[in-house]
């Protein structure tokens, strides 16, 4: 049977508001992660990392670390060299240039906290301490601050890297020169957006234990991708996965910057295989905003042609991604510009369309994944634009996204990127978004509000989200890869059912929302159905990543109970004397279709399957457990909207956020208040993203924001009051109808904000295209217009 | 980052100008410096610096590149490695004293570059004292 099957079931649990169950753990601090695991004999390590941004290690000498008291191991780059060669990371595509990111750096340093030596002692403060007894001299090089010295070519970033280009693509090429010269106005802009850090509350972090009794490699690891994990170590250590065992214990929020495979752990493996002890490694606050991966920072050259009643004519984009030193593992440079240009266009008809991505090396951290991945940014620079096109021609904002949104009589809509739009609620959502705002009454607040010289705007954003990173979604932007996963349904002999997934619980309430599904599937009550999660020994998956664990969590779990199912239909139609195809399960019972008379309890079938031999027909298996892939057919897309509505201070340059309006379709929902969190918890970054975070280096690459006190992240008092519609637009290519949405506020929300702040400054012929939108850029902005 | 401040002495630039350019003389007078060696136009020296709760130890060389006895203009430059901590720091200072009747005024301009902690614990620490 396909692996893209869509199992049947009917939502009874589905829909409704369950209680998360993972919150009593949570709330009162019993959840364990991976810094509460205390093994016999553990010892820590903790890492020396580059002060510079590029150069070279002339001089190391860790003789006096060795010598401290309690140091059990110092390593530097000439000691893992040997073990592994670093994290390779590579895209079969014609022009991609590969890189190695060593796990200690031992030749070229390439960015400011780039992993230089690790130590290994009997406590982290000793270990700390250790390092500070490390000498090294560096040659520095001439640094690659930014993407426009990138690619200039003259300063290399990574000598590995010629002219710092990492890939170059134009994959839509449309001859956009008749619409532009045609248009009755044209748009555009260079739209730049910061980079950021997902910012996890937990920061990351692994133990490795490696047993020479067994072989065992045992690793405790805050990751969303465990099995992806377990494998690359296999591979880069060069060690056998049947002995790996990856267990994710409670992840304390990932967004992205745990889907990946990173150097350190690698490195903590290696090292508690050469110790023969467990080694833990826990990333500071500090280190994390250094190395745990950034986001976002793509700079989109973006032009639209619009006609005189504000209809799209053509689209060209010209994005580059300021990529950092090293491509990560598995997403690359391309996981940013690259993939938002191809949808870039999207949720809108757009008749030509023309877009060249290009990533560069730059010596700075690796870019990497974060909730809304590369479509955050082209989502802002399109938005932005099109708010700037509807003025152009005079229509409001809702009324030029309502002329350009794919209906539903285009269906099924083919982007000129190659993307098929074949469900979704695009032109109800502008409706619903114009109504919840009162639109009119706004322009007149807003009127009136500007004559006592106060700037109020409003800012909309419609999307589209790719939502369940699949085969089919991972081959249209360029990666060749195939991606699914596994679940395994067991039916217990009282009729209670236990279900393991590879799926990660990072806080989204996966628990709970995958128990509603499994209680669906087999008509029981939701309290009826455990599903255990957290090891590679049971279950296979590409990882918790790209909102799909409640897409690949339906579709796993509704083919392997559906196998279960087809074996507790053969004993109830026996028993019940109908034909197995007419057995249904309802409310806890199994019954004749049509004839809720005849029936039994589902637990007296279960029981029947492991106890009662007389009850099973001929040659019946009695394993009432299952395990089932799934990979859906296509590309599953959501879609949705903002507004948001700001009041920027012109003297000061300080945006407030008055209040954010949120449309989303994702289908049925499983659980709206969980999705309803999936939203606000979006809202907030989309504001700090916005207005308030920035990494920023220096012209030497030296990060300058390397603590919370100057990277801002959104407290309480930054997100206003949220007010959320849903829309229903079931999937036809997943069980139930599910869609996943885990991204879509920080797709689209970061657009809204970022619109309304342009909304605001309009009338003062004001233009914000650098974000986040902090007051320095906006006085400057402001003050600039005021010298004209 | 620069620093630039100045400050008047009560004599002559002729009399403050040989004492200002003995660096075993004048670098007591900087709490947390000292010249470790050297003579003529390179010196091997240390400082120790407290930014708010964080104290760094940095030892390194200190080279005259520019020195106009008649302009009483010098410019030194410097580079120093953080003792335990792996920072780096580069600076070049300029010093120029004017007279000012029976006074003078002694200008210090300050360039300098840092990495490591200094560099990455809070702008708003460094910022509150450079200019």
């Amino acid at each position: 049977m396909s692996k893209s099957e869509v199992a049947y079931i009917r939502p009874k649990s589905i829909g409704v508001s369950v209680p998360r169950r993972e919150d009593p753990a949570l709330l009162t601090g019993r959840a364990r992660y991976v810094a509460d695991i205390a093994l016999p004999g553990q010892l820590h390590a903790a890492i020396l990392r580059s002060p510079i941004g590029h150069g070279k290690v002339t001089r190391i000498d860790v003789t006096a670390a060795r010598a401290l008291a309690g140091v059990e191991l110092v390593w530097t780059g000439q000691d893992t060299a040997g073990r592994c060669p670093g994290v390779a990371s590579s895209l079969e595509l014609p022009g991609f240039v590969a890189t190695v990111q060593p796990l200690l750096a031992h030749d070229e340093i390439c960015f400011i906290g780039e992993a230089i030596a690790v130590v290994v002692a009997e406590s982290r403060a000793i270990a700390e301490d250790a390092l500070e007894l490390i000498e090294v001299d560096y040659e520095e090089l001439p640094v690659v601050a930014d993407a426009d010295t990138a690619i200039a070519g003259q300063v290399l970033a990574n000598t590995r890297v010629p002219a710092n280009m990492v890939y170059r693509c134009d994959r839509v090429t449309d001859d956009v020169a008749p619409a532009f010269a045609a248009a009755a106005a044209v748009v555009g802009g260079r739209i730049e957006v910061g980079r950021v850090s997902a910012s996890p509350i937990e920061t990351r972090g692994i133990v490795a234990r490696h047993e020479w009794t067994t072989g065992a490699l045992t690793v405790w690891l805050a990751t969303q991708m465990p099995s992806f994990c377990k494998t690359m170590m296999a591979i880069f250590l060069q060690f056998p996965e049947h002995l790996i065992e990856v267990i994710t214990p409670q992840v304390g929020g990932s967004f992205g910057q745990k889907a990946h495979v990173h150097p350190e752990e690698l490195l903590v493996c290696l090292l508690a295989i050469e110790l023969g002890r467990p080694v833990a490694w826990i990333e500071d606050r500090q280190e994390n905003l250094f190395r745990g991966t950034h986001a976002k920072h793509q700079i989109n050259d973006l032009a639209i042609a619009v006609d005189g009643e504000g209809r799209f004519l053509a689209f060209r984009d010209r994005v580059i991604t300021d990529g950092g030193a090293y491509n990560t593992l598995p997403w690359t440079h391309l996981i940013e510009g690259h993939a938002g240009m191809l949808v870039i266009t999207d949720p809108y008809k757009v008749p030509a369309f023309a877009a060249e991505s290009i990533s560069v090396a730059t010596n700075k951290c690796p870019i990497g994944s974060y909730r809304g991945v590369g479509f955050t940014s082209p989502a802002l620079a399109r938005e932005v634009l099109i708010d700037r096109a509807a003025r152009a021609v005079g229509i409001s904002p809702f009324e030029i996204r309502r002329r350009n949104v794919v209906r539903s009589e285009d269906f099924p809509y083919t982007s000129r990127a190659g993307l098929k739009i074949s469900e979704g609620s695009f032109l109800a959502t502008v409706d619903k978004l114009e109504a919840m705002v009162g639109y009119d009454a706004f322009r007149a607040r807003q009127e009136s509000a500007r004559k006592r010289g106060r700037y109020l705007g409003l800012g909309v954003s419609i999307y589209t989200e790719v939502t369940g990173v699949s085969t089919r979604t991972l081959h249209y932007f360029d990666y060749a890869v195939t991606s699914h996963d596994t679940a395994t349904v067991r039916v217990e002999p009282t009729g209670k059912v236990s279900v393991t997934t590879g799926i990660v619980s990072s806080g989204q309430g996966n628990l709970t929302t995958l128990a509603q599904i499994a209680a669906d599937a087999f008509g029981v009550p939701v309290e009826d159905v455990t599903i255990h999660t957290g090891n590679t020994r049971h279950a296979v998956g590409f990882g918790t990543i790209g909102s799909r664990g409640a897409m690949i969590g339906a579709g796993t779990i509704g083919r392997a109970a559906e196998m279960v199912r087809a074996k507790m239909r053969a004993i109830a139609g026996r028993l019940l004397q109908a034909p197995a195809d007419e057995i249904e399960f309802t409310d806890g019972m199994i019954h004749v279709r049509g004839d809720p008379g005849r029936a039994m309890p589902f637990a007296a079938v279960a029981g029947a399957a492991y106890f009662a031999e007389a009850t099973h027909p001929e040659n019946f298996d009695p394993a009432m457990e299952a395990t089932a892939a799934f990979d859906p057919a296509d590309i599953i897309l959501a879609n949705g909207g903002h507004v948001a509505i700001v009041e920027v201070d012109i003297e000061t340059g300080m945006v407030r956020v008055e209040k954010v309006f949120a449309v989303e379709d994702c289908g049925r929902m499983i659980n709206p208040m969980i999705v309803e969190g999936q939203i606000r918890g979006g809202v907030a970054q989309a504001i700090g993203l916005a207005l308030l975070e920035e990494l920023i280096y220096d012209e030497n690459g030296q990060l300058v924001t390397a603590t919370l006190q100057d990277y801002l992240l959104p407290t309480a008092l930054d997100v206003p009051d949220i007010e959320i519609a849903h829309l229903q637009t079931p999937s036809a290519l997943v069980p139930g109808g599910i869609k996943g949405m885990g991204e879509s506020s920080m797709v689209s929300a970061p657009a809204a904000v970022a619109a309304a702040v342009n909304d605001a400054l309009a009338c003062l012929g004001v233009a914000i295209e650098h974000f986040p939108a902090t007051p320095q850029r906006i006085f400057d902005a402001v003050s600039g217009a005021a010298r004209q | 980052m620069r620093f630039a401040y100045s400050f008047r002495l009560p004599v002559t630039v002729e009399r403050a100008w040989p004492v200002l350019l003995d660096l075993r003389r004048v670098a007591p007078c900087m709490p947390g410096a000292a010249i470790e060696s050297g003579e003529g136009p390179d010196y091997v020296g240390r400082m120790k610096v407290k930014l708010g709760p964080i104290e760094m130890t940095y030892r390194g060389d200190l080279h005259f590149v520019e020195q106009d006895d008649v302009a009483h203009r010098v410019k030194v430059e410097g580079a120093a490695k953080e003792i335990r901590g792996g920072g780096l720091a580069k600076a070049t200072v300029t010093m120029q004293a004017v007279p000012a009747g029976n006074a003078c005024e002694v200008a210090i301009d300050s360039d300098y570059t840092l990495s490591g902690k200094a560099a990455q614990f809070g702008t708003g620490l460094i910022d509150e004292i450079g200019t």
